[in-house]
């Protein structure tokens, strides 16, 4: 459990627009262990798709570090990136547009073996793909069809076979039941959480559910306008939320309960453009707690307690 | 409390070129004045559809086999498209929808959209139009009004948008007020602002409201009464605390023990064997029966009515009536 699987250290993605530097990821750091399941959760714009785009390489990082075994991939070249895709799978999270609409289920399945040239003759091609949609709970004669075919359920199953064919470490989860029901959003995760333990396989979820990320996760992060706000264990995280916008967020969450109503509204306001955050802690105008240093001095991510971390002037 | 709007034994369905659609198949359902009434279902139950055709917005494709919607003793389905548009739409009854970025027509501002809604008010003066309306974004807690009415729909954040939907509609008086999914496209931050607004709208105005959505925790927090709808039925209605305390159709058990949150555990989530069925060709019977776990003979056959079994609790299924008679 407790071997490194990647690290990033201050991770940063900006972006030049018309209106000045789109700060989308801005100085993260974290690490992902070997086996674990980490959920990254923030609000829309926080800058989570960025973060685990860029750390697969899907986007090049303006700086900092990725290690991933070992090794920084931060500015590899694109050519030697083949290996790397080998070992990281993303699924994201509309099936409808992650398929190939004029693919078969066949093709989107033989693909990824392709490029890799991980078969050695058509047979073998069939038959990792029979099994492979079997582990899916899904039928062999589903390979013949056409994603439109399909439920948004079963897609995303496709989805995540798609991701398992080359047999990776870690596997990506941006928001994968978000474009899901309530019943087939509990068979995906029970599915994902089958494969992970069958695989040992370890994963990185990042969603705008609060409830999921809590379900599925041992260790969560907390994001907010491109920086970590909070990181550690599940457990602690939700028991006593550290950070006051963690707190604000958790509060936030309608409790399915007649019996509990949110009575005060937790987080007053918006989350200010990435393109120019507020100085200091970005936080800070929405804080009910703010002293004047935090507007002037940007709060680390530090160790406040065994197994967590949290970046607020109110503990440093 | 008065029932303010009641279906009777709705049938709709759309011709479509897979075939014909039984979208809705005899909903049967009462909303009480001042209630917040909540409709949750799964993706393709119904559900907007039932609020689409209370106001008469169904596409051509649509046909209305059978039924009643007795609004204030007034069938709706009975009125002409001017009647519905003049008396009705805006006035009466009116509807937001989940996306409110496609709400909003983008190459007008605020202010010209929100004085549209008023244009059926002939004896007010524009002046006092712009009072309303001003009135109503703050009520909403927009902040500086007078510049907001300036704006385009592309300056605001999509909660500011719910926010211009809901001082819109309410610039018209409505009695009853359908709102599709609300919060859907909203963060959880923004979707609590909202849901607050809400709150004290239904206590300051007395506003009836048919919310519908799939999201079991949102209900939780404003509804009075559920209905639970599925494949184009109502399956449970009964109050809020009745639905989530004592669940008695296998459906709504299992779609409450799927919601992340009433569950915290992987292990303990419940599944739904099985998949929604297509409504070209409904099962038989009771529509729930191919993945119900407790499915009996009469339940291929027989279509269950909606039955009282305790005050206020409604349940169609065979075997949840059959154990309340015998005791």
């Amino acid at each position: 459990m407790d071997k490194v699987l990647i690290e990033v250290e201050d991770l940063k993605k900006h972006y030049h627009t018309s209106k000045g530097t789109l700060k989308a990821v801005d100085g993260v750091s974290l690490v992902i262990r070997k086996g674990e399941t980490f959920g990254l959760v923030g609000e829309s714009g926080c800058g989570k798709s960025t973060l685990i785009r860029t750390i697969l390489r899907l986007l090049y990082p303006t700086s900092g570090k990725i290690i991933f075994e070992g090794r920084n991939i931060a500015h590899l070249h694109e050519k030697d990136l083949k290996d790397l895709r080998k070992r990281m799978g993303i699924v994201f999270q509309d099936p409808h547009s992650s398929l190939n609409p004029r693919m078969t289920i066949f093709d989107i399945l033989a693909r990824p073996l392709k490029i890799h040239k991980i078969v050695k003759n058509r047979d073998d091609m069939v038959l990792r793909i029979v099994e492979i949609l079997k582990l899916m709970g899904l039928q062999a004669e589903h390979m013949i069809r056409f994603p439109h075919e399909l439920s948004g359920g079963q897609k995303q199953r496709v989805a995540i076979a798609r991701a398992l064919m080359v047999e990776p470490e870690i596997l990506f989860l941006d928001e994968p039941t978000s474009a899901l029901d309530v019943s087939v959003q509990a068979k995906i995760l029970k599915l994902l959480d089958k494969v992970k333990k069958q695989r040992n396989l370890t994963y990185f979820y990042i969603s705008h559910d609060i409830n999921l990320i809590r379900v599925v996760s041992d260790r969560i992060a907390v994001m907010y306008l491109g920086k970590i706000v909070e990181l550690g264990e599940k457990d602690l995280v939700f028991q006593k939320p550290l950070h006051p916008y963690t707190n604000g967020l958790f509060r936030s969450v309608p409790i399915p309960d007649p019996d509990v109503k949110i009575e005060k509204i937790p987080l007053e306001g918006e989350v200010p453009s990435p393109v120019n955050p507020p100085s200091g802690c970005r936080f800070h105008p929405r804080c009910e707690f703010a002293k004047s240093v935090c507007k002037g001095k940007e709060p680390k991510l530090m160790k406040v307690e065994d197994g967590r971390m949290v970046a607020c002037h109110l503990y440093q | 409390m008065g029932t303010l709007l009641e279906i009777r034994d709705l049938k709709v369905s759309f011709d479509t070129e897979e075939g014909k659609v039984e979208a809705l198949d005899g909903v049967n359902l009462k909303v009480k004045e001042g209630e917040f009434h909540a409709l949750i279902g799964e993706t393709g139950c119904g559900k907007t559809v039932t609020g689409l055709t209370i106001l008469g917005l169904l596409d051509n494709n649509a046909k209305i086999e059978n039924g009643q919607v007795i609004y204030k003793g007034i069938d709706l389905l009975k009125l002409t498209e001017k009647q519905l548009q003049q008396q009705i739409r805006g006035k009466e009854i009116t509807m937001i929808f989940q996306d409110p970025s496609t709400s909003l027509d983008p190459i007008f501002t605020i202010e010209e959209q929100m004085l549209e809604a008023l244009e059926n008010e002939l004896e007010l003066t524009k002046e006092e139009k712009l009072k309303i309306i001003t009135e109503e974004l703050r009520k909403v807690k927009l902040p500086d009004v007078e510049e907001l009415l300036k704006k385009y729909p592309h300056q605001l954040s999509g909660g500011m948008k719910q926010r211009v939907m809901i001082a819109m509609m309410l610039s018209c008086r409505p009695s009853l007020l359908i709102a599709d999914e609300p919060t859907t496209a909203l963060d959880v931050s923004t979707q609590a602002q909202f849901l607050k607004i809400l709150e004290d709208l239904k206590r300051e105005t007395k506003i009836t409201a048919i919310y519908i959505t799939h999201n079991l925790a949102v209900v939780s927090e404003i509804c009075d009464t559920v209905s639970v709808m599925y494949a184009g039925r109502i399956v449970e209605t009964a109050s809020l605390k009745e639905i989530f305390l004592n669940p008695q159709h296998p459906y709504t058990y299992k779609l409450l023990h799927s919601v992340l949150g009433i569950e915290t555990d992987i292990e303990q989530l419940q599944e739904i064997p099985g998949s929604v069925p297509k409504l070209i060709n409904p099962p038989s019977g009771c529509r729930f029966h191919p993945r119900c776990e407790e499915a009996k003979d009469i339940c291929k056959t027989k279509i269950p009515k909606l039955q009282e079994i305790s005050d206020g609790h409604f349940v169609a299924c065979h075997k949840r009536v059959m154990e309340w008679t015998k005791c």
